[in-house]
């Protein structure tokens, strides 16, 4: 009997405590604070050119500030101090939602080994938020009159971490491991255009003809074709006192890329913690300045972790998913920055299916959605809706049709296409981003309100590609990033001959004059023409459509307002340097 | 008792073989490959280099072909490289091992203290209040979605009430301390406990149950022996036996460990690996762990078997 009591009291008293625990610490005090939000956007300006006034978009920062009533949580009484947090104020955490896979730049792409890749190496030039081109291991770079030969000089103070001068020679090796047959580079295909680089990759050659060392300091290469846009020469550039000597076949598992701690850019490698993080130092001889934040730990975990990490102060930087933004605005001590996102969501329809291939159709699609409601919908305002490949100024015709919503003009076109009601269309999309997969079920309902049915398919990544490479699908939901130039882009989804396997155009697109116009624009150097040709092609696929543009997502990121000087770039995405384009200058206060 | 063991492990040897066979099968038949999974999604990669890529990792030769190459392989003791980051594959999973074993073997061993003497107290006090609260208690633990527990449990007491630090296995960016270590293991090895605990609790409470109907515990009570004697010595004992064997099963998952808490609270155990491995489609990665998982298995009831025979001696091997 007493024992029983006993528990049963012991119980009660304990649950009382845990439940007084919870309440004191969840009265908050309200308190006013100002919200700023960094936000880039586009607006349209008119200016007059040359007599005429043209409508042109600009893209703007704006500095958003609002005023908040936030509520301000008490501090809670630490009752378990246990170890004490080493210099808050001088090591930038940042948050990562996957692991590294990997830091060998010829074996992966993936999103997260390219974000500790660009702290630690550097490459020849690097993209301002417009897309153009600046000067970054290269001071400056010549071009021959007929576009094909480029010039670089590398900067006399670029030195890799161990003091070692960056040098012409280790272009020289990278590129070569990339065309190497035994080194099996994946991206093998960026660097097709030097002239040389298929003849030696096809071992016709010992050397490549179109890569020449004129000094320690100077290199050239030459295109194949000439293009308007050559970017082959942009790859991360390793080092030949470390690498040179080692054979194709040791190569992949040399140790030197299970912790590259010898590179050239802002930060060297000091370690990483499979699946937890990974640890950067300062490099105090880079060639922009020695970084002003000494240590910096990308933090790997899942978005509810990383952002609960956030509020705790275990985290400075972090991204936030746009269900979120709304409750993390209102945290004391972390402020917004929003960058514009780079790429589109896209639905692509596959244009060998014959009810799929009369274009009214395609635009029947494009109207019967509401696209701006979704975005606001799916991306709560962080949404942008797209009816071009990209973002970009530039290649941006100011006289796109807008395909505003009107699904009464969607039935009516699909009425004149002499569109079969029964026809079901399977609509496949890839896990993997959270907005997207809930756009399906929107897309689906707002095309069947016009008369199409649609079922859904969701796979993972991988699977889907396999399927949609071999044609198996009616729309596909997929996502592009862009970069600076459009050729890359369009030469890879929308030329003719780009179909699987030898590209993207799985949409299985032709078009003559889009293929014409793509080849004239790479050998276009006249920056107005070029421009012009762009424009014409945006017209086109505008018009016909062999993709539905969708929206691009904005980024947001989250962080403690202990950053100085935060201004993300449109590239951000993974937390690489992107997002921080002014590493070396952001301090941290306190 | 020799020749029994030696026949399980003869046994066992086939068995393995037809696991690692339709292991590889499975994973081979999963739409995608590696180099798919090495692009990144948004960026589009010619082509040229993915084909090089698969081409270097013999991706491109026939299933059965790359099967053999892999089994001899292994004869030699080599469990091959990670397509991924060609470590090899041997020392990923070895690397991760102490974590798992750290944080499943804590799991357990606090499951155990809690699940076994409420499940014997439960018994012994049949349809009372605390049976009743024990059992309603049970249930929800084993119901509950570790994935919720872990995050609720991260949000109460490591964001509001800041008892605990919310991931990963020491602080970031401090020197090692032991301390720091045992205070980040504690959150998550306790909500993995909770099933272990609940499930533990069950088993205890209805062995222990059928034990005390038992005639000669009757016995014992009429002998004049008092309650904790009866329980301790006679009754505790024989109840047990079922408990080992579940003990023994449980072999596979301490080395196992949990995917869903480990990716929680980032703790680099088996489980995370795991799940890198089948997102990558890591072939060699996934054949080692599905290996080593089935040792574990057969050794887990094989030390099931054994430690039964030892501590019940109506039990013999021949």
């Amino acid at each position: 009997m007493q024992s029983r009591k006993r528990i049963l009291i012991g119980w009660m008293a304990l649950v009382t405590l845990v439940t007084v625990l919870i309440a004191s610490c969840a009265t908050p005090t309200p308190v006013e604070k100002i919200v700023t939000q960094v936000v880039k956007e586009t607006v349209k300006e008119t200016v007059i050119v040359e007599g005429t006034p043209q409508v042109i978009e600009k893209e703007v920062t704006k500095v958003v500030k609002e005023t908040v009533v936030v509520e301000k949580e008490k501090e809670v009484e630490k009752l378990v101090e246990v170890t004490p947090v080493p210099e808050k104020g001088r090591i930038l955490r940042v948050g990562m939602w996957s692991s590294p896979q990997s830091f060998n730049p010829f074996v992966t792409t993936g999103g997260y080994s390219e974000a500790v890749m660009d702290y630690v190496y550097a490459t020849l030039t690097r993209s301002d938020d417009d897309g153009r081109r600046i000067p970054y291991l290269a001071e400056s770079w010549d071009i021959s009159d007929d576009g094909s030969e480029y010039t670089f000089h590398i900067r006399e103070d670029a030195v890799w971490h161990d003091g070692t001068p960056v040098t012409a020679r280790d272009f020289e090796m990278s590129l070569l491991l990339h065309g190497s047959p035994d080194v099996a580079s994946i991206r093998y295909g960026w660097r097709t255009n030097i002239k040389g680089m298929e003849a030696y990759n096809a071992g016709e050659a010992d050397s490549i003809e179109g890569l020449q060392i004129i000094d320690e300091k100077t290199i050239k290469f030459v295109q194949e074709e000439s293009h308007y846009s050559f970017y082959d020469y942009n790859y991360i550039v390793l080092p030949a006192h470390i690498l040179a000597d080692v054979s194709p076949a040791d190569l992949e598992g040399h140790p030197y890329f299970q912790a590259p701690t010898v590179g050239c850019g802002p930060y060297k490698f000091v370690g990483y913690e499979p699946d937890q993080y990974v640890e950067l130092e300062a490099f105090d001889d880079f060639f922009l300045g020695a970084p002003k934040i000494k240590r910096i730990i990308l933090r790997i975990g899942t978005q509810d972790v990383l952002l609960a990490q956030l509020q705790k102060d275990e985290l400075d930087v972090v991204l936030v998913p746009p269900a979120e933004v709304e409750r993390v605005k209102n945290l004391y001590d972390i402020s917004l920055a929003t960058a514009m996102g780079s790429g589109a969501q896209i639905i692509h329809v596959n244009l060998q299916k014959p009810y799929l291939q009369d274009k009214r159709v395609r635009q029947a699609i494009a109207y019967a959605l509401p696209r701006e409601d979704m975005a606001q919908a799916l991306y709560l305002g962080g949404g942008t809706v797209q009816n071009s490949p990209n973002n970009i100024g530039w290649a941006i015709p100011p006289d796109l049709n807008p395909y505003d919503y009107d699904p009464e003009k969607a039935k009516e076109l699909l009425a004149e296409a002499g569109w079969d009601s029964s026809t079901e269309l399977l609509l496949r999309y890839p896990t993997g981003n959270k907005p997207r997969e809930m756009s399906a079920p929107l897309i689906q309902s707002a095309l069947k309100e016009v008369g199409i049915e649609v079922e859904l398919q969701i796979s993972d990544f991988s699977a889907l590609l396999e399927d949609v490479k071999a044609g198996e699908y009616d729309l596909a939901l997929l996502g592009w990033m862009s970069y600076g130039d459009p050729d890359s882009h369009l030469t890879q989804v929308y030329l003719s001959e780009s179909t699987p396997p030898d590209g993207w155009n799985i949409m299985y697109y032709k078009n003559d004059t889009v293929d014409e116009l793509i080849r004239e624009g790479r050998v276009t150097f006249d920056q107005a023409q070029h421009e012009k040709i762009y424009q014409d092609i945006y017209r086109i696929l505008n018009d016909e459509l062999p993709v539905v543009y969708l929206w691009s997502e904005n980024q947001t990121f989250a962080y403690n307002n202990r950053i100085q000087g935060f201004s993300p770039s449109r590239y951000g995405g993974t937390m690489g340097r992107g997002a921080f384009p002014n590493i070396v200058e952001l301090t941290l206060s306190e | 008792m020799h020749r029994y063991i030696l026949q399980r492990v003869l046994t066992a040897i086939p068995i393995l073989f037809g696991v690692t066979f339709i292991t590889f099968l499975i994973i081979n038949a999963a739409p995608g490959d590696p180099v798919d999974m090495m692009i990144s999604p948004d960026n589009p990669l010619p082509p040229e280099g993915m084909r090089a890529r698969r081409e270097a990792l013999g991706l491109n030769k026939p299933l059965l072909v790359r099967y053999v190459l892999w089994l001899r392989e292994l004869f030699q003791g080599n469990l091959g490289y990670s397509l991924v980051n060609h470590e090899p594959v041997l020392a990923r999973i070895g690397r991760r091992l102490l974590p798992t074993v750290q944080l499943m073997g804590t799991s357990f061993l606090l499951g155990m203290i809690t699940g076994i003497p409420l499940g014997i107290l439960s018994a012994i006090r049949q349809y009372s209040p605390l049976d009743h609260l024990t059992t309603v208690l049970a249930f929800l633990g084993i119901s509950s979605p570790s994935f919720f527990v872990g995050l609720g449990a991260i949000y109460v007491l490591s964001l509001k009430l800041d008892l605990f630090p919310t991931a990963g296995m020491q602080t970031l960016g401090a020197s090692f301390s032991l301390i720091d270590c045992l205070h980040h293991l504690i959150l998550p090895a306790l909500i993995l406990s909770v099933g272990t605990t609940a499930s533990l609790m069950r088993y205890t409470r209805s062995s222990m149950l059928e034990v005390i109907a038992q005639d000669y515990i009757t016995t014992a009570q009429g002998k004049g022996l008092t309650g904790r004697q009866v329980v301790l010595r006679h009754a505790l004992r024989n109840a047990l036996l079922p408990v080992i064997t579940i003990l023994g099963l449980s072999l596979p998952g301490v080395f196992g460990g949990a995917m869903i808490t480990e990716q929680i609270f980032q703790w680099p155990g088996i489980g995370m690996l795991s799940i890198h491995a089948v997102t990558a489609r890591d072939y060699p990665v996934l054949m080692g762990l599905n290996l080593f998982s089935a040792i574990l298995v057969f050794v887990g009831n094989l030390l099931a078997d054994i430690g039964y025979a030892i501590a019940d001696p109506r039990i013999t091997y021949k």
